[in-house]
């Protein structure tokens, strides 16, 4: 036991001493990453059976299509870093948004927001370089995914702003409020 | 038991393993930001030191790997890598509580198994074959032996 204690302390000292030679290489590499990240996470989605962002999308036309009336609470504003359906309608027939689909390859196959790009959350590594290639800096990104309840178009707009976009937002409703309202669709399951 | 005390397969164990650990290093040190990603699809560690833990992950998976290739401080080296492979398997059972569908990022960004039963199996595999080497190797089998005595 002391053996394995030993040796379990020896290789603690070579991760140590791995980490620290990594932080050198990180610094001195062409394009390094901060060693602290510093992000402001964009955190939309509806977490368990409700939560603050629930009352968001009890309207049956798609979330916060009208805005908040006098005396609403807080939740029924749309929350910080998202776009509603309204707007990005507006803004995708203007053709001023890239619209990123964060879901599986599959099912963006068989329907997406029309003109939408996919870049599948559980592959996100692989599409690294197209997402460094995907617009200047400044361009309005908004991410979606199936509904208001999956977050993986958070965590995509999270990873876009950490690689320099600043204008990334996520349109929370997602497809199924798209599909809902009957809004412009493509895909092979799309009628 | 017998056969796993052979020093030949002891080696070939150590090759396997420190080579599965030092290709996987190498992929991700040569795509940081790429590995940074997956760190963080786990949802797992706060993202402030996402970065930080994807290097010193990469790096001691090299610096292990290469270790336990070479037969420098093999026991220490596998021990370093028993203790990544023991946090994987902690990382990966979470993912899959979550219900969370991601690529494991073991070897890279691309071609990897989806966090799973059989990723964290893989895992426990390598984990029980660290562990052994970590008490059966008695570094007859390394660089060391190769270079001249110390008088």
């Amino acid at each position: 036991m002391k053996t394995f204690i030993h040796n379990l302390a020896g290789g603690l000292v070579i991760m140590v001493v791995a980490a620290v030679v990594g932080v050198i290489h990180n610094s001195v590499r062409g394009s390094s990453m901060p060693l602290i990240q510093k992000v402001e996470a964009i955190s939309t989605a509806v977490r368990g059976s409700g939560g603050d962002n629930a009352a968001v999308f009890d309207n049956p036309t798609g979330p916060a299509a009208a805005p908040a009336a006098q005396g609403e609470t807080a939740s029924t504003t749309v929350p910080e870093g998202s776009v509603t359906m309204e707007e990005l309608r507006t803004m995708m027939e203007a053709g001023t948004v890239i619209i990123i689909d964060a879901r599986a390859v599959d099912v963006y196959a068989e329907g997406h927001i029309a003109g939408a790009v996919n870049v599948p959350f559980d592959r996100l590594p692989e599409y690294y370089e197209r997402l460094t290639e995907l617009a200047s800096p400044d361009a309005a990104i908004v991410c979606y995914c199936f509904g208001p309840t999956c977050d993986f178009s958070d965590q995509l707009a999270t990873e876009l702003k950490i690689m320099g976009y600043t204008n990334v937002r996520v349109f929370t409703g997602g497809w199924e409020y798209w599909q809902k309202a009957g809004y412009p669709a493509e895909g092979t399951k799309v009628d | 038991m017998g056969l796993l005390r052979r020093k030949e397969v002891l080696f070939l164990l150590r090759i396997v393993v420190g080579a599965a650990f030092v290709y996987g290093a190498y992929l991700k040190i040569l795509g940081p930001q790429k590995f940074a990603m997956s760190v963080r699809s786990y949802q797992v560690l706060p993202i402030a030191v996402s970065n930080l833990f994807a290097i010193a992950v990469a790096w001691s998976e090299l610096v292990a790997g290469a270790c336990l290739i070479f037969g420098v401080f093999t026991r220490q080296a596998a021990a370093a890598l028993a203790i990544l492979l023991t946090v994987f398997i902690a990382a990966m059972i979470v993912v899959l509580a979550k219900g969370i569908v991601i690529d494991c990022g073991c070897f890279g960004p691309e071609g990897n198994l989806p966090v799973g039963w059989l990723a964290i199996v893989r895992n426990l595999v390598l984990l029980a074959i660290t562990l052994w080497v970590m008490r059966a190797d008695d570094g007859s089998v390394s660089i060391r032996r190769l270079l001249p005595a110390r008088r």
